[in-house]
């Protein structure tokens, strides 16, 4: 192959395959200087624009991994965020529940003491009241009874001053005193 | 007959002052940060207008001279030699390289700048090409091999597409001077010439040597072309045996192909190439009227073969690598860019 491409470049002239290189203006020098000319076009160009745009590229797809990446995370921490903030808000509401059965049943069991309290005081008022009221009826009866019974006394000792004797009137008096004696025990009782 | 020779070249200098502004005033805009605004006015006026339209209209009058002097005449198979530095000949097929080597590495510049996370257009441009070849190579040549190939590889793609279509552009094969009664051209297409391809096919080989060296090894690699690649528990001892020989002369078959790869490369792109100049030129000289829309539809296939050789050049090129290295197991994963 080597000697092919020599007789190309015209070091072997005279034969078939150096005739077809003169015919197609094949030289060394110029061979080389396409050769060094391509290289160095494909080094300045990967050095100056398929490299760096490969870099970018990769930095470019290295950016978007990180984005997909913190996106998913951001996902994630939001999904968690929102299953917290249920959690925390299920709870509230079940401490509020709680906190509402409980300051229910305070209140009631307050109102139910503050209803027998009031009650209590009620009914020991009206028992005060009655035994009030029963001592004033019964000073009030007694007063009325002592009232009739002297009046009886003096309206029967005017009537009957010019009729009964002494010793009758004493004896009606005594009668009189203890009847009504006995009428007031009797009304004490009922 | 002189005589009009003689006006046609005075036309063609007379046209290179308004051609190289044509050429240069979009490359200078690339460098020149805002277009100049006017106080006042809405719109921005670049300053390249005039020269652009001026140039334009130079490029048409100099095709169409050029054209006259140049169509029908067969395109030389060889590069014209210019003149000489040092000994070493200057062609027109080297001037036109180094031309669009610049402008290669000017263009993929001006596109590329500095690269950002969010791309501009241009970086945007390349980065598509640069992937999808990236993706188009990996399976072939395998993941592991694709990260030492590609920057050649990219290199092979944009070079040769580059010069094939540049091989388009109007003063390609046209501008130039008469010597002797013969019309010598300044610039021919870079593929066009054997010695452009020729050196591609060099390097692509040395390429592949080198590669399969590194990652199979001397050994490997005559394993590879020469070894028994049946299954032994599956075949009887006889026949595993004689296969030895099948295997051994496949592999001598085999390294006639691999050496005669540097002229099939070398000869296929040139031939395309070549081939796509001279039916331009023919199709502009058939009649005098077929020089002004004919030829249109022909520039199309030649865009369409210079995208189709530059890849069938690079994945050619690929497949070689990945015969040897490939070994199958990263066949079916696409890579990731990695530098």
């Amino acid at each position: 192959m080597i000697g092919c491409l020599l007789e190309i470049s015209g070091n072997n002239s005279g034969s078939a395959v150096a005739r077809l290189a003169e015919g197609f203006g094949v030289q060394t020098e110029l061979l080389i200087a396409q050769i060094v000319n391509f290289c160095l076009v494909t080094y300045l160009l990967y050095r100056f624009a398929v490299k760096p745009t490969l870099k970018t590229v990769e930095e470019r797809q290295k950016k978007i991994e990180e984005g997909l990446r913190f996106a998913e995370e951001m996902k994630a921490k939001q999904a968690s965020a929102e299953r917290e903030r249920l959690e925390v808000l299920k709870k509230a509401q079940a401490d509020a529940q709680a906190l509402l059965a409980s300051t229910k049943a305070e209140g009631e069991r307050y109102l139910a003491e503050q209803k027998k309290a009031a009650e209590e005081k009620v009914s020991q008022l009206t028992e005060q009241a009655r035994y009030a009221m029963e001592g004033e009826r019964s000073a009030i009866m007694k007063e009325a009874k002592t009232e009739i019974a002297t009046l009886t006394v003096e309206t029967t000792e005017r009537l009957l001053s010019g009729i009964l004797t002494d010793e009758m009137r004493a004896k009606l008096n005594e009668q009189a005193a203890a009847l009504l004696a006995t009428k007031d025990e009797h009304g004490t009782q009922a | 007959m002189q005589k009009a020779k003689q006006s046609l070249i005075i036309i063609h200098e007379g046209c290179i002052r308004n051609l190289f502004r044509f050429f240069t005033a979009p490359v200078k805009s690339v460098f020149r940060s805002r277009p100049q605004t006017k106080k006042g006015c809405r719109y921005r006026r670049t300053t390249y207008n005039g020269s652009v339209v001026r140039g334009f209209l130079s490029v048409l009058a100099f095709c169409l001279c050029a054209s006259n002097a140049h169509a029908g005449v067969a395109v030389s198979p060889k590069p014209y030699v210019l003149g000489s530095v040092g000994g070493f000949p200057i062609t027109n097929g080297m001037v036109y390289t180094w031309v669009i080597s610049l402008a290669i590495i000017l263009i993929v510049r001006a596109l590329v700048q500095k690269p950002r996370l969010i791309p501009t257009k241009g970086q945007a441009v390349a980065e598509t090409v640069i992937e999808v070849i990236y993706n188009l190579l990996t399976p072939i040549v395998g993941k592991r091999v694709a990260k030492q190939a590609f920057p050649i590889l990219i290199g092979f793609f944009v070079y040769i597409l580059m010069q094939n279509w540049s091989g388009l552009l109007p003063g390609v094969g046209t501008i130039g001077t008469f010597k002797e009664g013969h019309f010598t051209y300044f610039f021919r297409p870079s593929n066009a010439d054997l010695n452009a391809t020729l050196a591609l096919a060099i390097v692509s080989m040395a390429t592949w040597a080198w590669l399969v060296l590194k990652n199979e090894g001397f050994v490997g690699a005559i394993k590879h072309i020469f070894g028994n690649k049946a299954d032994r528990s599956e075949l009887s001892f006889g026949i595993y045996t004689l296969l030895f020989f099948v295997f051994l002369s496949v592999g001598f078959i085999e390294c006639i192909s691999i050496l005669f790869r540097l002229v099939s490369l070398s000869f296929r792109l040139y031939g395309n190439v070549f081939g796509g100049e001279n039916l331009i030129n023919n199709i502009m000289a058939l009649a005098p009227w077929t020089k002004y829309l004919l030829p249109v539809p022909f520039y199309f296939l030649e865009i369409l073969i210079g995208v189709v050789q530059a890849l069938v050049f690079t994945l050619l090129v690929a497949v070689y690598i990945g015969s040897i290295c490939n070994h199958g197991e990263e066949e079916t994963t696409e890579g990731t860019l990695k530098v």
